[in-house]
């Protein structure tokens, strides 16, 4: 019998990584064994401690590259930006929920550990190189989701949503397998080199080429349900809206954000594929784009309408991974920062307002809110006119690199078509800003700040204004993470 | 390659188009006249009594589960039983990480309570 | 020394922080938001002194703070400058805004919000200098959006009043479309040149031309399918156009601006009059270059110029809320700015511009005094014979009415003549006689208004009308005094003002044609004669609430005019109630929170079994599956079918 190998494995470069699920695990039994009930904030901060643990231990691998299990898995600036992006939101969602979930009887101390979880397999994500790793990470974050989501267990929309998500998640789920078994039928590799290393060697069998296109475009719906793209977006609203809202503002930046970063770098390593991948890319977007914000015209709830905004603005970071070659993938790599930070503002100032056994999210409920909480709806006001687009915030420099990139990249009328949309956006965002300024309140709704939401807002908002202001400090250091994918 | 699947897929698309056509021409073609007791599901000309889907406790749920994991560790440690010698102390390392992950799953169920059958 | 000039955005910024999170009481609000705009004026006036003192090819004091953006391909510094075009124009804004501030403490006392007033006035103010002193697109488009949002906040000031925060709504969504098209402009300047700065800017070493000094390298490129070619100066300079009609209230997108007069008066003098809506013109002025090398583009700015103006001024006779008919006259005469800026006579527009700006400020402002003193009416049909009770108020009105009007030799006349003569001596004859009869009309309109408010008896009498108190009559009288003496700024004799814009606009003086003045003068004085003719013989007439005595006349016509030809019920019709249409289908159709329509569609289509299906479905997750594998087979029939 020959000898087996087992390939070296560098774990240096995954540090962050194991940080964050070793911990993670370490976390589930410290809780049940140490921390007794009604103090479970206690494991909350020692998840968000674990987390800028995390962080720090990434630091030192900024000028550190290379690729380990057998190029399964890689580190680079890229993912090392990502990595942080995504533990600043973990680490945002926990802070919300410090005093969320004991205000709505739902504290359990394994929403903190999920929360880790999901970040890891956000990170997993970000530094996959081959389709299996890829498809690890998605699930690793997937199935942490569909708990959360039913996190606020005796709520029948909670736990409606979380079954949901799961058999339509399971749904795609099979799609994206499917389409990584033709894949591999087709090219004989599941890494992304072998791959395009497959693809270079033109001209290739039809019937390889038939189950290398089918292949991929199941691998791309896979994609589309994880980033809400139309028509496979179905199930976001639901979603969002019955889930606990701090799982509902993670989830609207996380998994969106990490699977559109192993998005763009599928994407950019098979580049061979570019003209299979642009024409659908180009009319997800649009339909993206156009139905995201026209669905959001006409809600009156606060959280659906996040939903769908969430859904366009999907849609807008679209462009940048369409050009990522040319300049997108910093234009992306900036939005995706931007709409975070902004994101889980405008859910923090929703949590704020969430009161015991009712959910105040329509719409009404803001109004007058500046006469109650005059910082609070500035801080509001400041998020939806970032995620409008309006200067001097983060949200008009993402849109505005965004649209140059991909102006410059040729897709005029996808631009076209984004100007338009964001011009009809503002509307639906000013909306809230007219209820909070210019109106009565209809009902007492008392806002309830403490330190952790107080802390979040705070810290969305000034991020939201100096992002706008100053964003050279940052597209200096995207640009320069962007060094080693070649973009 | 595929070609040769030709056959299956044209059997495929046979078998479709017969169910279709059948039930489309039974309900065109069939009279409808039901009755309460016609609609009535048959249970061995028994009355059926109380609902088809019933409560079952979650308990088994959760040993079913269980019984899976344990289940998956077999199907692992099985294949590396044969090479165990081969992989040599870097084996024992990544199966100990495995291992110690399901552990870590297995105390905290124990912990929970998940174990105890009142 | 070039970071000075940051004082003059600066200090009224400062004002809107103070006002915002320091001060409480009213008093200190108006005093310390008064106070600062005065003093960002009297920097504005030193700076400009020591500009003039540079000699005329270096007029250009230009200070960058930091790099906004840099990015290896696209740089925009944060940066102002001060050159002649933008001196003029931060002097409108700081001087007349200084007024207005001082009025409104006047006007505005005794509102419970009054702090938060003078916080946003003071935004606004910021954002407009920003706007006039951007040195680049970018900075420019941040005071445009941030005028438009302290437009929105001001409109929608006293949301009490349903109408206003509709209006400060509609406002925003209008120039949204506006703003849309001036994204794509600037998108396209920035990649037809990778720059969005007007002029040469050195930062850090490297000189980088502007991008209205490149403007000859992309004459002859052309963008579009290969059927339809349009020349690139023609796609940019259209869209900016787009973006102008947006803010300065041009055909078809002008029907925000009478909606807008919901908000406090000295807001309309200040914002919908004088600088926000002037904005537009500013912008045509400053791409001048990029303008004039698209003909095309020029001819559709000076249409839609010289249309706005007849349809607005039309519209203005058939009004009766006194703010009305000042609102449509600003909409009619920033037609005679644009439809300047199409005859490529830009120093006429920004000559008009400015005696605009103070004699439509003076007649706001004044419009304010008479609300003010007749307790909250604006109902012209309430009013008349005021000028015994608030002579101040009438007397300088009748300066801004006869300014508008164009009698000489007030300083309307001037800057309208200018555009005039500028159509006649370039032979462009149906716009010159379209704008001719505009200006009779206008003249026409302002002898009625004036008759109907100072004139006549008092047709309502269940208030009590006074003349206001001197901190707001003092800006009347100055705004009236600029209104008679300002058009000496570019006499024939002396244009001092095409010299001073020279560097910028490089336009020679245009020809005085003595007999189109003394027609356009006697024409003026008729029409108004008549309109003040009409309405004091027929004041017995006129009753609350009763038509106009010319409805006889003119039956439908009149209504029509009255609601400004409809647009407003056209724009309902076609657009927005087919959107919100569009948005309840949508959110009905693909939002099945409410009733699932889209498993109802598939029940429509299989009849009963879609029924019985529906019925037990308590989810709908069904139908999300569904949905999916439609979109599965589209996205993988589309690959397989057309990829290959």
């Amino acid at each position: 019998m020959e000898s087996l190998q087992i390939p070296p494995v560098d774990l240096r470069l995954l540090t962050p990584l194991l940080i964050v699920v070793g911990w993670a695990g370490a976390l589930l039994l410290i809780d049940v064994f140490f921390v007794p009930d009604g103090r479970k904030k206690i494991t909350g901060y020692l998840a968000i401690a674990g987390l800028a643990v995390a962080g720090l231990a990434g630091i030192p691998l900024w000028n550190l590259s290379g690729s380990t299990f057998s190029g399964m898995l890689v580190l680079d600036r890229y993912s090392l930006a990502l990595t942080w992006i995504f533990l600043i939101a973990g680490a945002l969602s926990i802070a919300v929920a410090l005093d969320y979930l004991p205000r709505h009887a739902i504290e359990q101390g394994e929403y903190y550990p999920l929360i880790m979880f999901a970040v890891g397999g956000m990170i997993l994500m970000a530094q996959s190189a081959d389709l299996i790793t890829l498809f690890l990470g998605i699930e690793l974050l997937s199935i942490t989701l569909y708990i959360l989501t039913g996190f606020a267990y005796p709520r029948v929309a909670s736990e409606e949503a979380g079954m949901k998500y799961l058999v339509l998640g399971a749904f795609a789920a099979g799609f994206f397998v499917y389409g990584i078994a033709l894949i591999f039928g087709a090219t004989g590799a599941t890494s992304l080199a072998g791959i395009a290393a497959y693809l270079g060697r033109q001209p290739f069998a039809p019937q390889e080429e038939t189950l290398f296109l089918a292949g991929a475009s199941l691998v791309l719906i896979g994609f589309s349900f994880k980033i809400a793209l139309v028509p496979f977006h179905m199930w976001t609203p639901d979603v969002y809206e019955g889930s606990p809202t701090p799982v509902a503002a993670f989830m609207s930046v996380g998994t969106k954000g990490a699977a559109l970063a192993a998005l763009l770098r599928v994407t950019l390593a098979l580049e061979e594929a570019q003209t299979f991948w642009l024409p659908i890319l180009a009319v997800l977007a649009a339909a993206t784009m156009i139905l995201g914000n026209l669905g959001a015209l006409g809600q009156s709830n606060l959280k659906r309408m996040l939903a769908y905004s969430s859904i366009g603005h999907a849609g807008y970071i679209l462009l940048g991974i369409m050009v990522a070659a040319e300049r997108g993938a910093e234009a992306f790599l900036f939005y995706i920062l931007a709409y975070t930070l902004t994101n889980l503002g405008a859910f923090g100032v929703l949590i704020a307002l969430e009161q015991r056994g009712e959910a105040a999210w329509s719409i009404d409920d803001f109004a007058g809110l500046y006469q109650r909480r005059p910082l609070l709806a500035v801080a509001m006001a400041l998020f939806m006119f970032s995620l409008a687009g309006v200067p001097p915030t983060a949200g008009f420099m993402g849109k505005f690199f965004i649209f140059t990139a991909a102006y410059a990249g040729g897709l005029g009328w996808l631009v076209l078509i984004g100007v338009l949309t964001s011009a009809i956006a503002a509307y639906y965002y000013l909306r809230v800003v007219v209820k909070m300024f210019m109106q009565e309140p209809v009902r007492e709704v008392r806002p309830e700040l403490t330190r952790g939401l107080n802390t979040e807002i705070l810290i969305a908002g000034v991020a939201t204004l100096i992002l706008g202001l100053l964003p050279t400090p940052i597209v200096l250091l995207v640009e320069r993470s962007l060094v080693a994918l070649g973009g | 390659m595929l070609g040769s699947f030709a056959p299956i897929l044209i059997l495929f698309l046979i078998a479709v188009f017969i169910a279709v056509f059948v039930i489309t021409v039974s309900s065109l073609l069939g009279p409808r006249r039901s009755s309460p007791r016609k609609l009535a599901p048959y249970e061995s000309g028994m009355e059926p009594i109380g609902p088809a889907i019933r409560r079952i406790p979650v308990k088994f749920y959760v040993v079913a589960m269980l019984f899976i994991v344990f289940d998956i560790e077999v199907v692992f440690f099985y294949p590396y039983a044969l090479v165990f010698r081969q992989l040599a102390v870097p084996g024992l390392i990544a199966i100990g990480v495995f291992f110690l992950v399901l552990v870590v799953g297995f105390v905290y169920e124990w912990r929970k309570g998940a174990l105890t059958w009142e | 020394m070039e970071w000075l000039i940051w004082l003059i955005p600066l200090l009224p910024f400062i004002g809107f922080v103070l006002n915002v999170f320091v001060i409480r009481r009213e008093r200190a609000a108006g005093l310390v938001a008064s106070g600062l705009v005065v003093a960002s004026f009297v920097v504005a006036v030193l700076a400009i002194a020591a500009l003039s003192g540079l000699p005329e090819e270096e007029r250009r004091i230009m200070s960058v703070s930091w790099h906004w953006i840099n990015t290896g391909a696209l740089q925009v510094p944060f940066g102002i400058m001060l050159d002649p075009l933008t001196a003029v124009m931060v002097l409108l804004v700081t001087g007349v805004g200084a007024l207005i501030h001082v009025y409104s403490i006047g006007y505005m006392h005794g509102d419970p919000r009054v702090v938060r007033y003078f916080a946003y006035l003071n935004l606004f103010i910021t954002m407009m200098l920003f706007l006039v002193m951007g040195n680049n697109m970018l900075i420019l488009f941040l005071g445009w959006e941030g005028v438009g949002l302290c437009s929105f906040l001001l409109i929608g000031f006293w949301f009490e009043r349903a109408e206003a925060s509709d209006a400060a709504v509609k406002a925003f969504v209008v120039n949204r479309i506006g703003d849309a098209a001036f994204i794509l402009g600037m998108l396209a300047i920035y990649a037809s040149f990778g720059t969005l700065n007007f002029y040469e800017v050195s930062v850090g070493g490297q000189v980088q031309p502007g991008f209205l000094e490149r403007v000859p390298e992309i004459i002859g490129q052309t963008i579009g399918p290969v059927w339809q070619p349009i020349a690139l100066t023609t796609a940019i300079s259209f869209l900016l156009l787009i973006g102008a009609t947006g803010k300065s209230a041009q055909f078809p997108l002008f029907v925000w601006l009478p909606d807008a007069m919901a908000g406090p008066t000295p807001v309309s003098a200040l914002i919908h009059a004088a600088t926000m809506v002037t904005g537009g013109v500013y912008m045509m002025t400053r791409n001048e270059a990029l303008f004039a090398a698209s003909p095309t583009t020029q001819s559709w700015v000076l249409w839609i110029g010289v249309l706005t103006a007849f349809i607005a001024g039309t519209s203005a006779i058939a009004q009766w809320d006194i703010k009305r008919v000042l609102a449509y006259s600003t909409v009619s005469q920033l037609g005679f700015m644009v439809a300047a800026c199409g005859m490529g006579a830009y120093v006429a527009a920004i000559f008009h511009l400015l005696t605009h700006g103070i004699f439509k400020a003076l007649l706001f402002l004044g419009a304010g005094s008479v609300i003010h003193g007749t307790h909250e009416t604006q109902d012209m049909r309430k009013m008349g014979g005021l000028r015994h009770a608030m002579p101040t108020t009438y007397w300088t009105y009748l300066v801004g009415a006869g300014a508008l009007a164009g009698i000489v030799p007030l300083a309307g006349f001037w800057s309208k003549d200018e555009i005039l003569a500028h159509a006649l001596s370039h032979d462009h004859w149906p716009q010159l006689i379209i704008l001719f009869l505009t200006s009779l009309i206008t003249a026409f309109y302002m002898g009625r208004q004036v008759a109907l408010i100072f004139f006549g008896q008092q047709r309502d009498s269940h208030y009590h009308a006074h003349e206001s108190g001197r901190v707001m009559t003092v800006p009347l009288i100055a705004l009236a005094i600029g209104a008679i003496i300002g058009g000496a700024i570019n006499l024939p004799w002396g244009h001092w003002l095409t010299d001073w814009l020279k560097p910028v606009l490089h336009e020679e003086a245009g020809k005085f044609n003595l007999a189109l003045a003394l027609i356009a003068t006697a024409g003026a004085v008729g029409a108004s004669y008549l309109g003040w003719w009409i309405y004091t013989r027929n004041a017995a007439k006129i009753k609350v609430g009763g038509k106009d005595p010319a409805y006889r006349y003119s039956g439908d016509i009149w209504d029509g005019l009255e609601e400004a030809w409809y647009f407003d019920r056209l724009y309902r019709r076609i657009i927005v109630r087919p959107f919100q249409r569009l948005g309840s289908f949508l959110a009905s159709v693909f939002d099945p929170q409410g009733i699932d329509g889209l498993v109802l569609g598939v029940g429509v289509l299989f009849g009963q079994a879609g029924e019985q299906v529906r019925r037990f479905q308590s989810g709908y997750v069904r139908t999300y599956a569904l949905i999916f594998t439609a979109g599965v087979v589209i996205v993988l029939g589309f690959v397989l079918l057309f990829t290959r």
